[in-house]
């Protein structure tokens, strides 16, 4: 009994390890695939952009439909940019206290702040689930001549893309602090 | 709870988690959700949500991807570095030229992308060995690179200007405009200052030494086909605004495609270059959506819950001239930028000072203009001034930190200078947009 038993821990251990490295792979692909996917929302968005100046000023032939779409193209790669965004700890973080608590200390202020956030982001999801089952229910446009369903697309999307931040923290969470990616402290200047 | 309670436990709060280590967009975010439940229980939720649905309605925020699109292409190009050739060569034997013409690069350079960081390493690689290898004074020289480099925060087209339009409701256009003046007359001290250094000690900036730089100045003037390309491409982006041929979102579209045809006109333009510099856009522009979204939402519930009319009614009900109101704001900004992200602080600045401003009579234009020259003096600004940051990760493994931070204190010093200028002469702002 107690040989089967020692023999049985361990392989559930192993098996409990496996499952977790499985999900952090996962995630971590799936977020960088979004992310490198995002680009491509962006191209197009800047493509249609020019090509709006373009139709109006040579062709004298300004469209009705291009400015709510390059909106909806750039929101949906904002949104779901957080998920690389979050893999490769770009969010801006205040890291000054690294230099006075040590690394070790700070590597377990890491998981305590992964914590933070995905209360934070739990939180998030819980606000925009109601507003969302609302518009999937009732449709909502933008009521104008081009009438496309954005408000319904861009609040679903915000909860997808918030799902994704709550999965890739958690995969941040289930890895080690040595295996995760340097933060940083800059944004965009 | 009062809302003097819950104004220093919202500080305190976001001390706390920052300090821990959660990221500032989530930091704001968790004390969003929790201050309305506290306030409102889950009715509050709604409240919050409303406030967060409206960041993708601020069109103006567009631009920002399509500018740092721009800005990752001509990072990778070689436009930047020819450019800097052609200008050194045009200052020909003057003593300090190269540092004079690294500003005028630097206004170049902030005229093609509005960005910050990627000017500054741009400068760092290409600017910085040639400086050192002349025998610049080593303070002299990064503190002209560093302070000029953050230009961009001023001169159009400046994401600053764009996110602070976006949020306290304010033409970009006319923003683009007003920063015209005050970011040549900051370029303008900055020569200056290494104009004066170099005369009282000419060892501090020794002439250029390229064979090209020797000839007669109308014979270096066929040097400039460096800048031909850049200014086609200031041209495109800031013609097509003031032309009244596209929005600024469209002008930065155009920009991106401009970047990409100048690329490929230097034959640089790679598949692999695009996929780097979406990535990298995808990034950028990512970290800064969810700042938003957490500073959107913490200010959207502090306001209903009084906080914003709190706020006002403290600055407006100060028994001092309006002048002093404003530096007051300036120094909270300042403050603020010791440890906050300029995004997160435009979020949470702009819609408590901006309706105050214009109560004590003043332009949300000129005042948006003192808040991106604010915002510059925190990029250089120690601790935590993100150019010098920038700097040392390209700098020579010999540049410290330290040596940054101490060469740019003079460069800090005409930064206030020139802040001090344009709130005394607010027209150095307004006069342009006027016209």
């Amino acid at each position: 009994m107690t040989n089967r038993g020692a023999g049985f821990k361990p392989a559930l251990v192993a098996s409990g390890e496996e499952t977790m490295q499985a999900f952090v792979t996962g995630v971590g692909k799936l977020s960088v695939f979004l992310g490198k996917a995002c680009g491509v929302f962006y191209f197009s968005a800047i493509a249609l952009s020019v090509y709006e100046v373009f139709l109006r000023y040579a062709l004298g032939a300004p469209t009705s439909w291009t400015s709510e779409t390059i909106m909806v193209l750039v929101a949906t790669a904002w949104l779901f940019s957080v998920g690389a965004v979050t893999q490769q700890r770009r969010h801006i973080t205040v890291t000054t206290m690294e230099i006075l608590v040590g690394e070790r200390i700070w590597h377990r202020m890491t998981k305590v702040a992964i914590l933070f956030s995905l209360v934070g982001v739990a939180g998030l999801i819980v606000m925009l689930w109601g507003p969302m089952t609302k518009v999937l229910s009732q449709p909502q446009s933008t009521g104008s001549a081009f009438d496309p369903l954005a408000p319904t697309y861009i609040k679903t999307a915000f909860v997808v893309a918030a799902g994704l931040y709550f999965l890739q923290l958690l995969a941040n969470l289930f890895t080690p602090s040595k295996d995760l990616a340097e933060p940083t402290e800059l944004g965009v200047e | 709870m009062g809302i003097e309670l819950i104004t220093l436990a919202i500080v305190l709060a976001l001390f706390s988690l920052m300090a821990v280590g959660v990221p500032l967009g989530a930091s704001t975010l968790l004390i969003s959700v929790a201050t309305a439940y506290l306030a409102f229980g889950t009715n509050g939720f709604i409240l919050v949500t409303s406030a967060v649905t409206t960041v993708m309605d601020k069109h103006a925020l567009i631009a920002v991807p399509f500018f740092v699109f721009m800005a990752n292409i001509m990072e990778r190009s070689g436009v930047a570095r020819e450019l800097f050739n052609s200008m050194a060569i045009l200052g020909g034997q003057m003593k300090g030229g190269v540092a004079v013409q690294t500003c005028v690069v630097s206004v170049i350079l902030a005229a093609m992308s509005g960005i910050v960081g990627g000017e500054i390493v741009l400068l760092g690689l290409i600017a910085l060995p040639q400086l050192f290898r002349l025998g610049y004074d080593r303070k002299l020289s990064i503190g002209t690179l560093v302070s000029s480099g953050s230009l961009a925060t001023l001169i159009p087209p400046s994401v600053v200007l764009i996110v602070y339009g976006a949020e306290a409701g304010v033409s970009v256009k006319d923003l683009f405009t007003a920063g015209i003046l005050p970011g040549i007359l900051l370029a303008s001290l900055y020569i200056a200052y290494v104009l004066v250094r170099v005369r009282l000690n000419p060892a501090m900036g020794p002439v250029y030494d390229a064979p090209e730089a020797e000839l007669p100045f109308i014979q270096r003037l066929a040097h400039l086909r460096g800048l031909i390309l850049p200014l086609l491409l200031i041209f495109g982006v800031l013609g097509s605004i003031y032309g009244g041929i596209a929005t600024v979102t469209e002008s930065a579209a155009i920009g991106a495609v401009g970047s990409l045809i100048v690329a490929a006109a230097r034959r640089e333009l790679t598949l692999k270059g695009i996929r780097e510099a979406l990535w990298a856009t995808t990034l950028t522009t990512g970290s800064i959506l969810w700042l938003i979204i957490g500073a959107v939402s913490l200010v959207g519930i502090y306001n209903i819950l009084g906080g914003t009319r709190f706020l006002s009614g403290l600055l407006t009900g100060l028994e001092v001239a309006p002048i002093v109101v404003i530096i007051i704001m300036m120094l909270i900004i300042f403050f603020l930028g010791t440890f906050m992200e300029w995004i997160a602080i435009v979020f949470i600045t702009v819609p408590v000072f901006a309706p105050v401003v214009v109560k004590l009579g003043y332009d949300p234009v000129w005042f948006g203009i003192l808040f991106a020259m604010n915002i510059q003096i925190y990029m250089l600004s120690p601790p935590f001034g993100p150019a010098c940051f920038y700097l040392k990760s390209v700098a020579p493994k010999d540049v410290t930190l330290q040596e940054i931070f101490a060469a740019v204190l003079p460069f800090i010093v005409l930064q206030i200078i020139g802040l001090a200028l344009v709130m005394a002469f607010p027209q150095i702002a307004l006069w342009l947009p006027g016209l």
